[in-house]
């Protein structure tokens, strides 16, 4: 490969298509399993990699997301018996890090090392998620924490509110406005098997749960879980021969940034997220625009994220977010629904990427939902989406999600239906 | 020379020798405030290499027409596992803009500056002063005293200035 060719790989053509999402896996999503994350992991690398058709062996490389005490790629590879062509995970990542120095630096080797290749046959990412979130009481204020900690100001929803509190003072977006996100994806998990919380929620009832920290109700906010889950890619070509119909990876822009990426309240609008930017590269990258997506996947690790990724996204004008996750269009028989599963806030928290799966089944139209299984071993969808029922979306062909570190930092990926 | 000494009983090791510091909080005494020392109070800087005799001092620094104007300001709550913050909740997070920074370099970018609301000798405010403080309020900057040679800066209601009649507030309280 030229040099020249090495440097166009990171034009909008060169992915679109190339790639295909062919395995989806994921444990049950629960509080207290009593599990390993290792064994969580485990259990949902092997189920997406039978939902693929595939063996252990037929893998060449994983890529791990590794946060609080999940566990890395190179334990699961091992447990599966995969001998990986390359990992990626934490414990490479610090051998690495010994020789190379800078993180940038490293972070680039680690992503990029995938697309270089002339292409892997199957890669892989899991991640688990078992974490719990906060500093202890007990452990020392250090370095940048003298800067939250010491003014309680270090938890999820602490760090974020200023964003949401300011969308509401630039826009007057109202709380009951925002509490719809939780209303409707409590409706989808209604019809979502796995779902840790299955219930119904009213507006009224999010905004009469007790306030954990303003502007977030205790319903605003979503319920971490233990659970593993993963995805298995492969090459376009390769993906002919999956057992489901393939699923296209159309573009993707992975963690863009605000102008500050540390503490983006020095650089504003205070009220708008990395989506802003972000998509400035997703939709040329996938050629598509948001009016074409017939189905959202936005982090809701609160109710507010939803809205303000779907706005900064450009799935709604600046400021009109409030009016976009309340009017309809992101239910199940709207226009454009969001979280089929019930994401993060009903199905179960894991980091993102379960909406990443709930979507490869949209597009395969196979939601794992109550409808019966037909003699040819498919879902006989209803698209009755009341309590208890369906929830495939009518003739989705195209997808989006979009993921959140924070309200500076974002990834996002469209995917469509071959 | 190592400091540590705990807030609100959370260990907050420092230093007193770094550079740095040892410019800003001999600076910080001095009145009026220049604002390139204000530009320099970032995070890494909160340990001192001088006690701060905080309240008054720092009060007079800010003065009348160098005060502070509140931008954009969180909630209350406490977080989960600072049990430190308990006894304080409803506590107020404020990220407040100075006037000698707002607009520069552009509408959107200027220093701002974490805190919480205090009284005016540094202690986490009361429901009541919490409950008056909303986006809007005009702000100055007082210390809250860790130990020897540590202080956190923090934001008490100027009492100097005009408040607005309502700033704005969270709808549901």
């Amino acid at each position: 490969m030229s040099v020249q060719q090495d440097l166009v790989t990171t034009t909008p053509g060169h992915l679109r298509d190339k790639y295909a999402i062919v395995g989806v896996g994921e444990t049950e999503y629960l509080r207290g399993s009593g599990k390993t994350t290792r064994a969580l992991g485990t259990i949902a690398v092997r189920k997406a990699i039978e939902d693929a058709g595939l063996t252990p062996r037929d893998v060449d490389g994983m890529l791990s997301y590794s946060s609080g005490d999940s566990t890395f790629a190179p334990f699961i590879a091992g447990d599966l018996g995969i001998r990986a062509e390359f990992l990626h995970g934490r414990v490479r990542r610090r051998l690495v890090d010994r020789g190379a120095g800078r993180h940038g630096d490293r972070r680039d080797r680690g992503r990029h090392v995938p697309h270089r290749r002339d292409l892997p046959r199957h890669e892989r990412l899991f991640a688990g998620s078992d974490r719990r979130h906060g500093a202890r009481a007990a452990a020392p204020m250090v370095g940048d924490m003298l800067h939250g900690r010491a003014y309680g100001w270090e938890s999820a929803g602490q760090m974020f509110s200023p964003t949401f509190m300011r969308h509401m003072y630039d826009y007057g977006t109202t709380p009951a406005q925002v509490a719809h996100v939780k209303t409707i994806h409590s409706e989808h998990a209604s019809n979502n098997p796995k779902a840790l919380y299955k219930k119904r929620y009213s507006v009224d009832e999010v905004l009469g749960s007790r306030i954990i920290c303003k502007p977030l109700h205790l319903l605003d906010c979503c319920v971490e879980t233990d659970n593993g889950t993963a995805i298995v890619v492969t090459s376009a070509d390769r993906a002919r021969d999956g057992r489901h119909p393939r699923v296209l990876i159309r573009g993707v822009v992975g963690r863009c940034t605000k102008p500050r990426a540390d503490m983006h309240y020095q650089a504003g609008p205070i009220s708008t997220v990395a989506g802003h930017y972000a998509r400035e590269i997703l939709w040329p990258n996938a050629g598509v625009s948001p009016e074409d997506i017939d189905v959202t996947g936005s982090y809701d690790a609160f109710t507010f994220t939803t809205m303000l990724q779907l706005e900064d996204y450009g799935f709604c004008k600046k400021g009109e977010g409030g009016d976009y996750v309340s009017n309809g269009t992101i239910r199940l028989g709207g226009r454009r629904p969001n979280n089929t599963s019930g994401g993060h806030l009903c199905e179960g928290y894991t980091h993102g990427l379960s909406m990443v799966i709930e979507n490869v089944r949209q597009l395969r139209h196979d939601a794992d939902d109550s409808c019966p299984v037909g003699p040819d071993g498919r879902r006989q969808h209803s698209y009755d989406y009341r309590e208890g029922g369906c929830r495939q979306v009518k003739r989705a062909e195209l997808t989006a999600n979009m993921g959140w570190a924070n309200p500076a930092t974002g990834s996002a990926m469209v995917m469509r239906r071959d | 020379m190592a400091i540590n000494a705990p807030y609100l009983g959370i260990p907050a090791p420092g230093q007193r020798s770094r550079r740095r510091e040892s410019r800003l909080f001999p600076a910080l005494r001095r009145a009026p405030l220049p604002s390139a020392v204000l530009r320099r109070l970032r995070p890494g800087a909160l340990s001192a290499d001088h006690r701060l005799p905080v309240v008054r001092r720092a009060g007079r620094a800010l003065g009348p027409g160098r005060g502070t104007r509140r931008r954009a300001f969180l909630h209350r709550g406490a977080s989960r596992d600072s049990a430190a913050f308990k006894p304080y909740v409803p506590y107020l997070v404020l990220l407040v803009e100075l006037d000698t920074q707002r607009g520069r370099p552009t509408e959107h970018e200027a220093l701002r500056v974490f805190g919480n609301l205090t009284t005016p000798d540094g202690v986490l405010a009361p429901p009541d002063l919490v409950r008056s403080v909303g986006i809007g309020s005009r702000v100055r900057m007082v210390f809250s005293d860790v130990a020897e040679g540590l202080a956190l800066p923090q934001w008490t209601l100027d009492e100097t200035v005009p408040q607005p009649a309502v700033p704005w507030r969270y709808p549901q309280e």
